[in-house]
C-alpha cells in the first residue's frame, strides 16, 4: 500500500472535516454552557427528572444521580447526540469510499490506473477513519475549552475519552454503508438501506432502553448505539467488550465490502 | 506480436428475458505498432469491450490478454503500461487540472515531467482551472494528457476527439502517429468515421455485440463500389440507359450532371457513354461512413 490515495483523500476532505469538527465542537460548547455551575446542573436535572422513567431510560438519562455529575451530564448531553451526528458522517463517508465516485464515473479513471480495488477501498477507509478520529479530537477540544468557563474541574483526558468513544460506532456505520454499496451497486438503494440502518438502530436502542428488562430490552443489543454507550463510566473509555464487538463487526463488514467490490462489475 | 488478443470474449447482462448479450464471442487481435479503429453504433459493444480489456467489468465467458498479460488476473501490472481515456470522462470537479495530474502521476509511481509539460503545451491546456470550469473540449484534453502522460505501450481511447476543435484534432492525429512511430499501439473506438479513416491502420466493425469484419482501412475504402458523377450535354436520355447497366444503381440527375453508384468494372458504363458528349467525369471512393452504412444496411459485406 503506497498511501497515495490515502493522502489524496485526506487532502480532498480536510475542509468538510473541519466543518464537522466545528459543528461537534459547538455542540460540546453548548452542552457545557448549559451547566456553568452545580446549581444550574441540579435545576436542569430536576426538570428532566419530571419525565416518566421509561422516557428517561430511552433518552439515556435514566440514572439521575449520574446525571447530576458534570461527566454524566456530558455523556448524556453530548455523546448521545454526537454519536447520532457522527453516524450520519459515517454514512456519508461510507458512500465516499467508492459509491459516489462509481456513480459519477470517476472510478473508471481510477481503476484504469495501477491500483487494485482492494487497495482503493482500504486506503480510503483508513483515510476516513483518520478523519473521524480528527473530528472527535477537535470536538473534544470544544468540550475542553467550554469546561474552562464553568466552575467544574473536568479532566481533559476524561473529555477526550468521551469524544473518542464515538469513533468505533462511526467506523461501523462507515463499513456497513461500504458493504451495502459494494454488494448492491445501486447507489440509491445502498444509501436507503444505510439510512434505515442508522435511524433504525437509533430507534431500536431508544425503544429497547425504555423497557427495563425482558426480551425487548435485549433486542437493543442489536443496535450499535447500545454498544457505543452502554456500561461506560462517564469520562472513561469504552469497555473492552464493547470496543472489541464494535471493531470486530466493523472488520467483518469491511471484509465483506472488499469481497463484493473485488468481484463485481464497476459502474453499471 | 498481438498487444490485444481476445478469445470468445462474451459479456451478458441480466438473465432470462432480461438477458442482453452485449458482446458475443469476440475474437480480435490488435498488433503492436498499429492504430486500430473500433467502429459501431451506440450499443454495439465497443465500450463493453474496452471495459472488459481494462478489467472494469468481468467477462461472462472467454478471455482477453493485453500486452501479453491476462486482463483480469494481472490487471494492476497491466495498467502500468496502458493509458485510458473513457468516453465520458468524469473527474473530481473541485480539483484543478494540475491537482488531478499530480494524483494520477503519483498513482502511476511518477511520470516524465518534461514530457507532461510538453503535452500540456501542445494541447494548450490550462492546468490552473478547476475541472468544473473546463469546457468539454478542455476536459477532453485533460483526459488525453492523463492517458498519454506515462508514455503507455497501449493507448485505449473511447471516442477520443469529441469536443476537440479541428486544430486540436490535427494535433491529436499527430500525437497518434508519433505513438505508432515509436512502436506503441492505439486502440480507439469512434463513430467519427473520417477520423478513423484519417489515422487508423485497421478497423474492426462491430454490430450488436458481434465483430462483423476486421480490415485494413485502405482496403476497406477500395472494395465494393464507387460514386461516379458525369457532366453530359444530353442528360435527359441518359438515366434510363444507365439504370439498365450491370453494376449501376442509385442513378440521380441534378441539372446537367448524373450521379450513380458503380459496382464492378467501368467498361459497361464507358461503352454506354459512347454516344454522349461527356464534359466531366469524377470518380469518388466511398467514404468509410458509406461503407459502414452498407455493412449495416444488409448485415453483409458490400
Amino acid at each position: 500500500m503506497s498511501g497515495v490515495l490515502l493522502r489524496a483523500t485526506l487532502r480532498q476532505h480536510w475542509r468538510p472535516t473541519l466543518y464537522w469538527s466545528a459543528g461537534l465542537a459547538l455542540l460540546g460548547l453548548y452542552v457545557i454552557a448549559v451547566i456553568p455551575d452545580q446549581d444550574a446542573l441540579d435545576n436542569y436535572v430536576s426538570l428532566v427528572a419530571s419525565m416518566p422513567q421509561p422516557i428517561l431510560d430511552a433518552i439515556g438519562a435514566g440514572d439521575t444521580l449520574l446525571l447530576r455529575t458534570p461527566e454524566g451530564f456530558i455523556q448524556y448531553g453530548f455523546a448521545t447526540w454526537a454519536q447520532l451526528m457522527l453516524a450520519v458522517y459515517g454514512l456519508l463517508a461510507g458512500l465516499n469510499l467508492c459509491a459516489n465516485e462509481e456513480e459519477a464515473g470517476i472510478l473508471d479513471v481510477l481503476l484504469s490506473l495501477p491500483l487494485s480495488r482492494r487497495r482503493l477501498l482500504l486506503e480510503r477507509f483508513i483515510a476516513f477513519a483518520l478523519l473521524t478520529l480528527l473530528i472527535t479530537l477537535l470536538s473534544a477540544l470544544g468540550l475542553v475549552l467550554g469546561s474552562g468557563a464553568t466552575e467544574f474541574t473536568l479532566a481533559p483526558a476524561a473529555l477526550f475519552a468521551t469524544a473518542l468513544n464515538l469513533v468505533p460506532g462511526t467506523l461501523l456505520v462507515m463499513a456497513f454503508t461500504a458493504l451495502m454499496a459494494a454488494a448492491l451497486r445501486r447507489h440509491m438503494l445502498a444509501t436507503g438501506i444505510a439510512v434505515f440502518f442508522v435511524i433504525g438502530s437509533y430507534f431500536l436502542d431508544f425503544i429497547a432502553s425504555a423497557i427495563s428488562e425482558g426480551p425487548l430490552n435485549q433486542l437493543g443489543r442489536l443496535s450499535f448505539y447500545r454498544w457505543s454507550s452502554d456500561g461506560i463510566a462517564p469520562g472513561s473509555f469504552l469497555p473492552t467488550e464493547n470496543l472489541a464487538l464494535l471493531l470486530g463487526v466493523t472488520l467483518v463488514l469491511l471484509v465483506g465490502a472488499l469481497w463484493f467490490f473485488d468481484r463485481r462489475d464497476i459502474g453499471l | 506480436m498481438a498487444v490485444i488478443e481476445t478469445r470468445d470474449l462474451t459479456k451478458i447482462y441480466g438473465s432470462g428475458r432480461q438477458e442482453l448479450r452485449a458482446l458475443d464471442q469476440l475474437n480480435l487481435q490488435v498488433q503492436q505498432g498499429e492504430i486500430f479503429g473500433y467502429l459501431g453504433p451506440n450499443g454495439a459493444g465497443k465500450t463493453t469491450t474496452i471495459r472488459l480489456l481494462l478489467d472494469l467489468i468481468r467477462p461472462s465467458s472467454g478471455s482477453a490478454t493485453v500486452l501479453g498479460m491476462d486482463a483480469q488476473a494481472e490487471s494492476v501490472a497491466l495498467h502500468k503500461r496502458v493509458g485510458f481515456l473513457p468516453g465520458e470522462l468524469a473527474l473530481w470537479k473541485g480539483q484543478t487540472g494540475a491537482q488531478v495530474l499530480r494524483l494520477v502521476a503519483d498513482l502511476r509511481g511518477g511520470v516524465d515531467l518534461a514530457y507532461l509539460r510538453q503535452l500540456t503545451e501542445r494541447l494548450q491546456l490550462d492546468l490552473n482551472m478547476r475541472v468544473r470550469n473546463y469546457s468539454s473540449g478542455n476536459r477532453r484534453k485533460l483526459g488525453l494528457v492523463l492517458a498519454l502522460m506515462n508514455k503507455p505501450d497501449l493507448l485505449v481511447l473511447d471516442e477520443p476527439t469529441g469536443g476537440l476543435d479541428p486544430l486540436m484534432q490535427q494535433i491529436f492525429n499527430e500525437i497518434m502517429f508519433e505513438t505508432r512511430d515509436e512502436g506503441r499501439s492505439v486502440f480507439l473506438s469512434s463513430h467519427l468515421l473520417p477520423e478513423v479513416q484519417a489515422i487508423c491502420d485497421r478497423v474492426g466493425i462491430l454490430r450488436q455485440g458481434r465483430l462483423i469484419t476486421v480490415e485494413q482501412v485502405s482496403r476497406l475504402t477500395q472494395v465494393g463500389f464507387r460514386w461516379v458523377r458525369l457532366q453530359v450535354r444530353d442528360v435527359a436520355a441518359l438515366p434510363g440507359r444507365l439504370e439498365a447497366l450491370e453494376g449501376v444503381s442509385e442513378v440521380s440527375v441534378e441539372d446537367s450532371s448524373v450521379r450513380l453508384r458503380l459496382s464492378g468494372d467501368f467498361d459497361p458504363l464507358l461503352r454506354a457513354l459512347q454516344e454522349s458528349y461527356v464534359e466531366e467525369l469524377h470518380v469518388h471512393e466511398p467514404t468509410l461512413e458509406e461503407i459502414f452504412l452498407a455493412y449495416y444496411g444488409n448485415g453483409e459485406t458490400p
